[in-house]
């Protein structure tokens, strides 16, 4: 029986659709924590949690996604959580399914991952292309089929969280997914849906999608070779 | 031609050179984002010592006499690439220390006068 869940929001100029995230999270998880990682946003994130009672970790710089995530592990992990949930700031994440993701974790597995794709075929344009690309290559290297290796909604049990949370290459990417798999995690995926995003605008932009794909694949087909496996 | 005695020393060159960065990667705890340049980088040596005909190619190409100063000119353009993007990121460290620094005096000074004013209320 899993005795604490963290749920950790990372937030980077999201004050328009945390309310509705944090809302959709206290109706349907009432029983699970959250923390909202601010990345050093400019646009009153922190004032705007402060006013709603939010719990909230303030970054006093911008580190990026890694950097938020890892914060909030350390934060798990100091308080003694068991597990880990990763959630989207943006609104994109139902909690409806978190519960979902919680059950199948508690069946053995160190990581579980909401899939998009298990029951939906993936529609065909330019990011998907590259979710493509990044699933063939784990494939490739690790005999994994992911249908969905870049969903952002993600389980961790607690060893898992303290790699993320003392370790310097456990970015809350693909490629560390497949590292983990080849030190042995036990990953499954659980469909999810997920909503069109509520206000601003999504990070990834075409080149920084190009960059990201090019680095993925490749420390996903020519690093982890070389990178010494930890068991878990 | 690039002849065969250089590009002998190349191709050890390069390979010892990855093999030597390949082994730091794995000790140093280096940044994965960091280690992919050199290892594409030595990647792309390696290529030009063993296929030295992409290297004529392109210097026939661009007109250079000796393929061998188009090696050259390919590792002196790729590394001033890098000095530019490293400059950027220290400049970027740099300035992140400042701010966290300036953060933590501040934080500490305000806990020091609550710390000040409780004692003196007592």
């Amino acid at each position: 029986m899993i005795k604490k869940l963290l749920i950790v929001i990372p937030a980077y100029n999201e004050k328009n659709n945390l309310k509705h995230v944090v809302e959709d999270i206290t109706y349907h998880c009432p029983d699970y924590d959250y923390l909202i990682v601010n990345d050093g946003s400019t646009d009153g994130t922190i004032e705007f949690c402060h006013e709603n009672g939010y719990n909230l970790l303030d970054l006093p710089i911008n580190l990026g996604l890694a950097g938020a995530i890892q914060a909030g592990m350390l934060f798990a992990y100091e308080h003694g959580y068991e597990t880990v949930m990763q959630f989207d700031g943006d609104g994109q994440h139902k909690a409806e399914y978190i519960d979902a993701l919680v059950t199948q974790l508690e069946k053995g597995y160190d990581i579980v991952v909401g899939s998009r794709f298990i029951t939906e075929k993936k529609p065909f344009n330019l990011r998907m292309i590259g979710s493509f690309i990044i699933s063939f290559a784990m494939r490739l290297t690790t005999g994994f089929v992911m249908c969905d290796p870049t969903s952002g909604m993600r389980i961790f049990t607690r060893n898992i969280v303290k790699r993320f949370a003392l370790g310097v290459n456990y970015t809350p990417e693909p490629d560390t997914l497949s590292y983990l798999i080849r030190c042995g995690a036990r990953i499954s995926e659980v469909p999810i849906t997920i909503e069109e995003r509520i206000s601003g605008k999504s990070y990834l932009t075409l080149v920084r999608s190009i960059v990201y794909m090019t680095q993925i694949t490749c420390s996903i087909l020519l690093i982890q070779w070389f990178r010494r496996r930890k068991p878990i | 031609m690039i002849n065969l005695t250089l590009r002998i020393l190349l191709i050890i060159g390069s390979l010892v050179t990855l093999l030597y960065m390949l082994i730091r990667i794995r000790i140093s705890r280096m940044q994965i984002r960091d280690s992919i340049f050199w290892i594409l980088f030595l990647l792309s040596l390696l290529l030009f010592s063993v296929f030295p005909g992409i290297a004529v190619w392109f210097s026939k190409l661009l007109q250079i006499q000796s393929p061998i100063n188009f090696i050259l000119l390919f590792v002196v353009f790729v590394i001033i690439i890098q000095l530019f993007f490293i400059s950027m990121k220290l400049s970027k460290t740099d300035s992140s220390v400042r701010a966290l620094t300036t953060r933590i005096a501040i934080d500490n000074h305000s806990t020091e006068s609550e710390i000040s004013e409780q004692s003196t209320e007592e």
